[in-house]
């Protein structure tokens, strides 16, 4: 329990400071990527807080699109990338962070 | 939880056949992401352009970028696909070089950008729809 503590709140630190970005099947300037590598024994506790947060943002109507990757050979595959692209920094500005969509939701 | 990092790369049309945009619904993404000697870039660059009209003429689309947070001097090239026997079905960048200019000239663009080269990993990730979102 103190591990998954731990690994929300890391989780929810980082990315607030570096949030998801915008996403869209259009072209886009910058792809920002959130490589999240997860101890092998907590792959359940993280996925479990991962759906948790798309959730809240589907929730509060958080319109950017978030890509979820596994690592699947030629490394780790207890990391995870959350894929989302944008066209402009100033996007940045505007996005919620984790707790805030949590909290919001 | 051992690590987190976070990466900007910003898209490199130049040295691009697709988009950016990882195309929704593809369930795998080879990842090749190469560090180069900062001496070397136009020499790396150049490969790259190279490669992209190959790539271009054979119809492969493979998206490129650098980084522009995170560690330097760093290009990232993405293939998207299906399955493992799609991605066997398309040739890399030594096949499609030699078809396109020529063993001697390939060789020679190849040399460069393995002079370049700092260090190079291959991997290979799958999209999780489950833990992915898309808004309505």
């Amino acid at each position: 329990m103190k591990l998954l503590s731990t690994l929300v709140v890391a989780l929810g630190l980082v990315v607030a400071v570096v949030p998801f970005a915008a996403a869209q099947n259009a072209p886009s300037n910058f792809l920002n990527v959130l490589t999240i590598t997860v101890h092998p024994g907590k792959v359940v506790d993280f996925e479990n807080f991962a759906r948790k947060v798309q959730e809240a943002g589907e929730e509060i109507g958080d319109p950017r699109t978030v890509q979820m990757f596994q690592g699947r050979l030629g490394g780790l595959t207890t990391q995870y990338l959350a894929v989302t692209l944008f066209n402009d920094w100033a996007e940045m500005d505007s996005w919620p962070t984790v707790p805030q969509m949590l909290v919001e939701a | 939880m051992v690590s987190i990092e976070n990466t900007v790369g910003a898209f490199r049309p130049e040295f691009s056949g697709g988009s950016n945009a990882p195309a929704l619904g593809q369930r795998y993404a080879s990842v090749v992401t190469t560090e180069i000697d900062p001496a070397q870039v136009a020499a790396y660059e150049l490969f790259q352009r190279s490669v992209k009209a190959a790539e271009d003429k054979a119809g492969v689309r493979r998206t490129r970028r650098t980084t522009a947070n995170g560690p330097a001097f760093t290009y990232t090239a993405v293939f998207l696909y299906d399955s493992f026997a799609q991605r066997a079905s398309v040739p890399g960048p030594p096949q499609l070089l030699t078809n396109e200019y020529g063993v001697e000239r390939a060789q020679a663009l190849m040399d460069g950008a393995n002079r370049a080269v700092l260090s190079r990993t291959f991997a290979v990730i799958e999209l999780r729809p489950d833990l992915s979102r898309t808004p309505n």
